[in-house]
């Protein structure tokens, strides 16, 4: 290839990378710059305090309470959504009447923002006079406190993010399977293989492409939870449900500490950039198999 | 005739479980739906409320009543709200398609380090949440006049999503052979052409899925046009219907009104789906079969 | 010079409604006519900005306040209704230096709004202000920077059923072992009798005057709070008060995790029978959703036998003007304006007027009336954070109320104050370096 083409071909990118570096890079910049100033967002008075706001990261335990819960809404809900995803696509892809129908209703939670999910959630898990308890005193069951505790909501928020995107590991996981060649599987059959070992061996290794795309579209979704918690639990009980995403935004305009806000923001740009080059590294070798 | 339609099934099976299986497929596929509809009904149920009415969300209304949608309907920020929202799509997509799909061309042909190193600072920025970069993000914008502005809006939410949607499109590019550039190449066709005529509708169902995706995201974007968008006039449908369930001034909470407006919001969400799911689904299970 | 505007008004209304009726004019004449007639300058085609923060009723009771306002000057409003996201809005419009033309001062106009605001003092409304108002919004200069149409009254909410079913009488409630007497004999008649709840920074800081603060209580410390010198070690008292309320099963299971709007269903629903330290809009609130329920309003109780029964008294609906606004005239007229109509807001509020204007009683206002035939002796102070915390404090006892709901042990009660201690000095600190 020519150098003329070549310079020709990475300037197509850009554009691209522009738009990134005005509205990546360059707020990166400010958000370092603020970090070191402990301002409350609005005034026109910052005071210079050098690295503070990064050592009181250290005993603040609501970041790392955030933390964790950052990682459990980014990994848990992919193990999940890939779990539930698998079952639904093996689950629909047998063929039955309605089975078009139903796959429709499994996807159709994607398109709802999860703003009005969690807020309609809200009143599904409430205490008193919730539908999930009222549904349960049906039963018999006395109600259930869901949000009682922080770990309960994390779960349930968990849970309830999982089962809203599921679809789309579903019909990324039908698609694989579909184009499972049936020889091979018969083929398999006819070795004397089970139909559970059948499955392990043959379709389960041959979805694995579909496995990435899956694993990255739930990462990014899962990693930035923000609006279903923001009417689900509003963080509580105590701050202990809250995503690092939501406790930048509660830092900035609720508890009015912009520079502490914005360490929490740099902080929470590492953390992720680091989790992101062990998964960089096992992306690049998945392409060479292309 | 049920037993042949067993038989076929059976045949059909990709899962090994045996048995009466026609039954057991509809009795899960009846709570699938009962799952998955169950916050739809909630939603329903509440709008067609009077405040007064505080029995049990999960019965249907003591009293029913339409006033609540004449409201929503009525309420012109809502009718502006779909306008905007529209606006902001489409510039999303627009934005995200064209120069990420330009900028994945140019970096998957070029080749060599430069592209490799773009590519991998790429994959590491990918997950990163757009609220950890608040308050740069915020005073940034503050200083150059673009609050309140939806196409800066749209930029900043390109800018967040270009990297992802780069991911997809060069892991994609990279699998289409390059003979078609080079015979394009000799018929004369420069870099432009050879991307819009040739590789472009070849990453049809790639684009598919991408435009699901961005759109989807956009129109239920929640964290950023809070803060960029204060002006009610510029206010997307999800800013609108989040209002609806606000609380301050100590006014009753109009949950039935909020549900109402919130039916409303995804009236066009669900009608869309409805129509175009078949494209929607089969696009996204293409996207993945390449 | 009152009734001067006010016949401008009138003769402006009537000029309007002429006009309309001969259907031969359009808004921007009628304001011309009152211009030829009032002196006026003319203010049509003039644009405004207006943030606020109301909604639901009061805010349609608003609105329809600005369309007669937009009808009778021919001034075009746009209104933003920023609502739950109001104060965070405002910020970063602070934050640009582009605020609204008039803005709601939600109990700000001092501590955090001055900077951003007209003094008003020289307005004529300024004059019919009663001390209550005065009281909350003048400076110590003697400026004012906002219309304070109405106050909100916070004291201690009632549910006269659920108390006449458990043999309750609210009216001889005075002092807080007085309030746990009536709370035991509530609990026993199977009601809950506190629906408080702790997502919310007023339960650790709305009643906290009684305690600290005034005279005859158990402490006074007005004096150390103001001048930064509290080193917190009293606020145990409240904590350990408050302790009684979950050791005694007083509260909701789920008190940690609901919001007003909860505690207003379940109240309208007959189920619990106090909440302390709320404004009369909640009484509102829960009678329109349940007109059948009786409500109402009793002082916060005192911490000591003849100690001061107190309410709270905070701007309610309260409007201020953007010192760089563009078009100052128009926004002094809108404030004029709803200085003489601010009836049908106050009213939708539930909340006290502060204004002579008041022709209807508002409900804010038989309440307190009610409050007082029993209790005489009320003693009314500004808002307690208002008062003697500083700008911010607010969402501190916020998430400091998470806290303690969590845990009431020492262990933890330490926790809290000392939290609530560090960001008091820290907040104490930057208010009065600038």
């Amino acid at each position: 290839m020519s150098k003329r083409k070549k310079i020709a071909l990475l300037s197509l990118s850009i554009p691209a990378f522009l738009l990134i570096f005005i509205f990546m890079i360059v707020p990166l910049g400010n958000a370092v710059r603020v970090s070191f100033f402990k301002w409350n967002g609005y005034s026109q008075h910052m005071s210079f305090v050098g690295g503070e706001n990064y050592l009181s990261l250290f005993t603040d335990d609501v970041f790392w309470r955030s933390t964790i819960n950052t990682f459990v809404y980014g990994f848990g809900s992919t193990i999940l959504q890939n779990i539930f995803g698998l079952s639904a696509a093996l689950f629909v892809n047998r063929k039955f009447k309605g089975r078009n129908f139903l796959r429709a209703v499994l996807y159709m939670p994607i398109m709802i923002s999860g703003v009005i999910m969690g807020a309609i959630m809200y009143y599904i898990f409430n205490y008193e006079n919730g539908v999930l308890n009222n549904l349960l005193n049906l039963f018999g069951i006395s109600n259930i406190y869901w949000m009682g505790d922080g770990v309960r909501a994390v779960i349930i928020i968990t849970l309830i993010n999982s089962w809203q995107t599921m679809g789309f590991c579903m019909l990324i996981y039908l698609a694989g399977l579909q184009n499972i060649p049936k020889v091979y599987k018969e083929a398999a059959l006819l070795d004397g293989a089970s139909k559970i070992q059948a499955f392990f061996k043959v379709d389960l290794p041959l979805l694995m492409p579909a496995v990435t795309t899956a694993v990255i579209t739930n990462l990014i979704g899962g990693l930035k939870l923000y609006d279903i918690i923001v009417t689900l639990t509003n963080g509580g009980p105590n701050r202990k449900s809250l995503s690092l995403s939501y406790y930048i935004s509660l830092l900035y305009f609720n508890d009015e500490k912009a520079g502490y806000s914005s360490a929490v923001g740099v902080a929470l740009f590492v953390i992720i950039f680091l989790v992101a080059v062990p998964i960089n590294q096992f992306l690049r070798h998945r392409e060479v198999e292309y | 005739m049920a037993d042949i339609q067993e038989k076929r099934n059976g045949k059909e099976l990709r899962l090994p479980i045996g048995g009466k299986v026609k039954v057991s497929i509809y009795i899960i596929s009846f709570i699938l739906i009962l799952l998955y509809l169950l916050p739809v009904y909630v939603m329903l149920n509440q709008s067609f409320r009077e405040v007064t009415d505080l029995t049990p969300r999960l019965y249907l209304p003591a009293r029913w009543t339409l006033e609540n949608y004449v409201e929503a309907f009525l309420d012109s920020d809502l009718l502006n709200g779909f306008k905007n929202s529209i606006v902001y799509v489409v510039e999303v997509c627009l934005l995200e398609i064209v120069l990420g799909g330009l900028a994945s061309y140019g970096l998957a042909r070029a080749g060599g380090r430069i592209s490799s190193t773009l590519r991998t600072f790429n994959i590491c920025i990918m997950m990163i949440p757009s609220l950890s970069l608040l308050v740069g993000t915020y005073s940034l914008m503050v200083k150059f006049e673009m609050i309140n502005k939806i196409w800066a809006l749209s930029l900043q939410t390109a800018a967040i999503g270009m990297s992802s949607t780069m991911f997809f499109y060069t892991s994609f590019i990279v699998s289409i052979s390059k003979d078609l550039d080079e015979a394009a190449a000799i018929d004369g066709a420069g870099i432009f052409r050879t991307f819009f005529r040739i590789i472009m509708p070849q990453l049809k169902p790639v684009t598919v899925t991408r435009l699901i995706m961005i759109a989807v995201g956009a129109w239920n974007n929640y964290a950023m046009p809070t803060y960029l968008l204060t002006d009610s006039r510029k206010a997307t449908v999800i800013l609108t219907v989040r209002k609806a369930f606000y609380t301050a001034a100590g006014s009753v909470q109009n949950v039935p009104l909020a549900c109402a407006m919130c039916a409303v919001a995804l009236l066009p969400v669900i009608f869309v789906y409805v129509f175009l799911q078949r494209y929607i689904i089969e696009g996204q299970l293409d996207s993945v079969s390449k | 010079m009152l009734k001067r505007r006010l016949e401008t008004v009138i003769a402006l209304c009537l000029v309007s409604s002429t006009i309309l009726l001969s259907a031969c004019g359009t808004g921007k004449e009628a304001s011309d006519g009152s211009s030829a007639e009032g002196g006026e300058a003319d203010l049509s085609g003039k644009e405004i900005e207006i943030a606020t923060y109301l909604t639901g009723d009061t805010l349609e009771a608003y609105k329809g306040v600005i369309a007669d306002f937009e009808d009778s000057t021919g001034v075009k409003v746009t209104l933003d209704e920023y609502g739950d996201d109001y104060e965070s809005t405002m910020k970063t419009r602070m934050a640009s230096n582009d605020l609204p033309d008039i803005f709601e001062t939600h109990g700000w106009s001092l501590i955090r709004y001055k900077e951003y605001l007209t003094d008003l003092s020289g307005e004529e409304w300024a004059q019919d202000l009663n001390d209550a108002a005065l009281g909350v919004i003048r400076d110590t200069d003697g400026k004012i920077y906002t219309l304070m149409t109405t106050g909100s009254c916070l004291g201690t909410a009632v549910n006269m059923d659920v108390c006449e079913a458990a043999g309750v009488d609210p009216w001889q409630i005075e002092t807080w072992e007085d309030f746990n007497a009536a709370c035991d004999k509530i609990k026993e008649a199977g009601y809950t009798p506190i629906a408080n709840y702790f997502t919310s920074a007023g339960a650790l800081a709305n009643a906290v005057g009684s305690w600290l603060n005034y005279e005859g209580e158990t402490y006074d410390l007005s004096k150390a709070m103001l001048d930064g010198s509290w080193d917190w070690k009293e606020y145990e008292v409240v904590l350990d008060y408050l302790q009684t309320w979950f050791d005694n099963g007083y509260l909701y299971e789920d008190c940690g995790t609901i919001s007003q709007t909860d505690a207003i269903e379940r109240c309208a629903q007959n189920d619990c029978a106090f909440v302390v330290g709320i404004g009369t809009s909640y009484q509102a609130a829960v009678t329109a959703q349940n007109p059948d329920v009786t409500m109402a309003m009793i002082p916060i109780c005192a911490s000591e036998e003849g100690g001061a029964r107190f309410c709270g008294i905070g701007e309610g609906a309260s409007f201020g003007i953007w010192k760089d606004t563009e078009e100052m005239d128009v926004c002094k007229a809108f404030l004029n304006y709803v200085a003489e109509n601010a009836d049908p807001i106050n009213a939708a509020a539930g909340e006290i007027s502060t204004l002579p204007s008041e022709t209807t009683k508002s409900y804010g206002m038989q309440m307190m009336e009610e409050m007082e035939e029993h209790f005489p002796d009320v003693f009314y102070d500004n808002l307690w954070d208002r008062k003697y915390m500083p700008n911010g404090m607010w969402s501190v006892f916020e998430v400091a109320a998470g806290m303690f709901c969590e845990d009431q042990s020492d262990e933890n009660k330490q926790k809290v104050i000392d939290y609530l201690k560090e960001n008091y000095s820290d907040l104490y600190e930057t208010e009065h370096v600038e």
